[in-house]
């Protein structure tokens, strides 16, 4: 049985620290003023009732990618765990996956001159069974990457606890990253 | 957002990508009554020096008080991606330090006035 990754952000416990977005720079050598991983936040309310929200945004990797069916080369494909990665060997840049993201999270590299995303870290860390790194990383525990396919998994336990809320669901794209939505201190 | 630490980090490349500018944080209302928008730049002075500075309107600041991070307005060329940017507030701040623990001011009135 293949492995259905799944990543789970959780709104309730971001303090937007950008820790995640620091070490996913880091650990892939992001250049300068673009992103695989940003958290962005917003202030709402007004003075003095305030509250800040956080929203994670990078690839969600699709069931049912878009960017996959756009790629003229192929060089956006899925594997076999439906894990979608870019070939840079044959990557043209015509950016027509760029454009059909709905979730805008490639952007050319002008270093490598290719397309580039978030991978979930397959390559330097999910393929060697450690965590992606902004999983790793975050004080606060507010993500988790798991197999659905291992029911004592935390991604499978917490994914039946509690309810989830995937990003632009109504586009069908069926992606696998999920956001326990804010709960404003109630418990779940 | 707590991004660099006390006035040591602005020219870290991480840090400085995240934040690299320190405009003053001003109320709507007082932005309004002032006349300024979103950007504009303008002075704050008082008895110790008069600073040039952009303002970043919020709701997330009492009408009454202004913010501003500190730790920029470097003037070491030498901190290449520091150097120049953003207000040094503490410009602002008088130089005297309690008689015996030593604590210094850190809140100080000021007047705003259109550039």
């Amino acid at each position: 049985m293949g492995k259905a990754y799944r990543l789970l952000y959780d709104e309730n416990a971001c303090i937007g620290c950008q820790a995640c977005s620091v070490a996913c720079r880091v650990e892939h050598g992001v250049p300068e003023d673009f992103f695989r991983l940003q958290v962005r936040m917003e202030l709402k309310g007004v003075f003095p009732r305030l509250g800040m929200s956080y929203e994670r945004m990078a690839c969600v990797m699709c069931e049912d990618a878009p960017c996959v069916s756009v790629c003229p080369t192929f060089a956006s494909f899925q594997d076999k765990d439906g894990l979608v990665h870019i070939d840079e060997r044959v990557c043209i840049t015509c950016k027509y996956c760029i454009l059909a993201c709905p979730y805008h999270a490639r952007f050319i590299n002008p270093l490598k001159n290719v397309v580039e995303k978030c991978d979930f870290c397959y390559e330097s860390r999910v393929s060697k069974a450690l965590l992606p790194v902004c999983v790793s990383i975050c004080p606060t525990e507010a993500l988790m990457f798991g197999d659905m396919n291992e029911h004592d998994s935390l991604v499978y336990e917490t994914s039946h606890k509690e309810a989830l809320i995937f990003p632009k669901a109504h586009l069908k794209t069926k992606p696998k990253v999920a956001f326990l939505p804010k709960r404003k201190g109630m418990k779940s | 957002m707590p991004i660099h630490t006390n006035g040591h980090t602005h020219n870290v490349p991480y840090l400085h990508q995240l934040m690299s500018d320190n405009p003053i944080w001003m109320h709507p209302q007082t932005a309004k009554a002032h006349g300024l928008k979103m950007g504009d730049t303008f002075y704050v002075e008082n008895g110790i020096s008069k600073e040039k500075a952009t303002v970043f309107i919020t709701e997330g600041i009492r009408p009454d008080t202004l913010f501003a991070y500190m730790g920029f307005g470097r003037d070491a060329p030498s901190l290449k991606r520091a150097h120049g940017k953003g207000l040094n507030p503490s410009k602002l701040l008088s130089l005297r330090s309690a008689p015996v623990c030593g604590s210094m001011i850190t809140n100080v009135g000021v007047k705003i006035t259109k550039v």
